[in-house]
């Protein structure tokens, strides 16, 4: 299986050790073009360049269809003045992922949180980093796991984030 | 603006909203966002933050406030990747609620 991957998420994945073990899980990672430019840091950037190279990576063109259910999906998750926005690339992503019926991989909270409130995306398969090392890892390796991935990455999860998943961790947080 | 510009947008393109569960999303929302806030003005580096130019000193007090970098983007005119690499120069923590 295939997953669409927002530029969010391929940047702190990026800085994980074991950045690698998502192929454990998915054999390719689609990126849509339009993500590209979003990806500037340069240690994502050169993961970019290695994934290419070893055929990990595949970059999805810019297609009109597509760019009709974005600008919905964009629309509609923008609509809430309180929640988290979305922007265009990874509402391009989230509308791919859809169509495609594959997994998105974002680390913005807002298509995850739009999978709860707007019904046709209910089916909609949104992960975040700590739903994939979920997958990755089981028991006390994935509560070393997620302290790694925090430390390598920056990313705090937070304690009700974590209790979501069923991961009991008292965070900094 | 409230829930009213979701109604009309939803209304115009004919998605379903489940209303209950939006409530409870937007309360979950603001409880973990309140803490997550007070997680990144503790790590941030404001003595950085103070240091940068306009509008990338603005950008990163937006995203210490709100953890929201595409708000900060919009206002500030940057692209979410530059304001990304100053994220981490300013050691504001990604937080995931």
């Amino acid at each position: 299986m295939s997953a669409v991957v927002d530029a969010c998420f391929f940047i702190n994945w990026s800085q994980f050790k074991q950045r690698d073990d998502i192929f454990k899980l998915f054999h390719t990672l689609i990126i849509p073009e339009i993500v590209l430019d979003e990806i500037r840091n340069s240690i994502a950037r050169s993961y970019l360049y290695l994934l290419a190279y070893q055929r990990r990576v595949s970059i999805a063109p810019r297609v009109g269809i597509i760019d009709r259910e974005a600008l919905k999906l964009f629309t509609l998750i923008n609509s809430s003045s309180i929640l988290p926005r979305i922007d265009e690339p990874e509402s391009y992503g989230l509308a791919l992922a859809l169509m495609l019926k594959l997994p998105f991989l974002t680390d913005n909270a807002a298509p995850r949180l739009a999978t709860r409130y707007i019904e046709y995306l209910r089916e909609a398969k949104v992960y975040d980093s700590l739903i994939v090392l979920k997958m990755l890892y089981k028991g006390k390796k994935l509560i070393t796991k997620v302290k790694k991935y925090s430390d390598d990455t920056g990313v705090i999860f937070s304690e009700e984030r974590l209790q979501e998943e069923g991961i009991k961790w008292v965070t900094n947080f | 603006m409230g829930d009213e510009f979701l109604r009309i947008v939803s209304k115009e393109y004919n998605v379903k909203i489940l209303w209950d569960e939006y409530r409870k999303v937007l309360g979950e929302f603001r409880r973990r966002e309140e803490r997550a806030r007070e997680i990144r003005r503790k790590h941030a580096n404001w003595e950085f933050i103070n240091k940068q130019p306009e509008p990338i000193k603005s950008a990163l007090k937006i995203l210490v406030e709100t953890g929201d970098i595409k708000l900060a983007s919009m206002i500030s005119g940057l692209k979410v990747g530059i304001i990304d690499e100053y994220r981490r120069k300013a050691n504001i923590p990604y937080t995931i609620i």
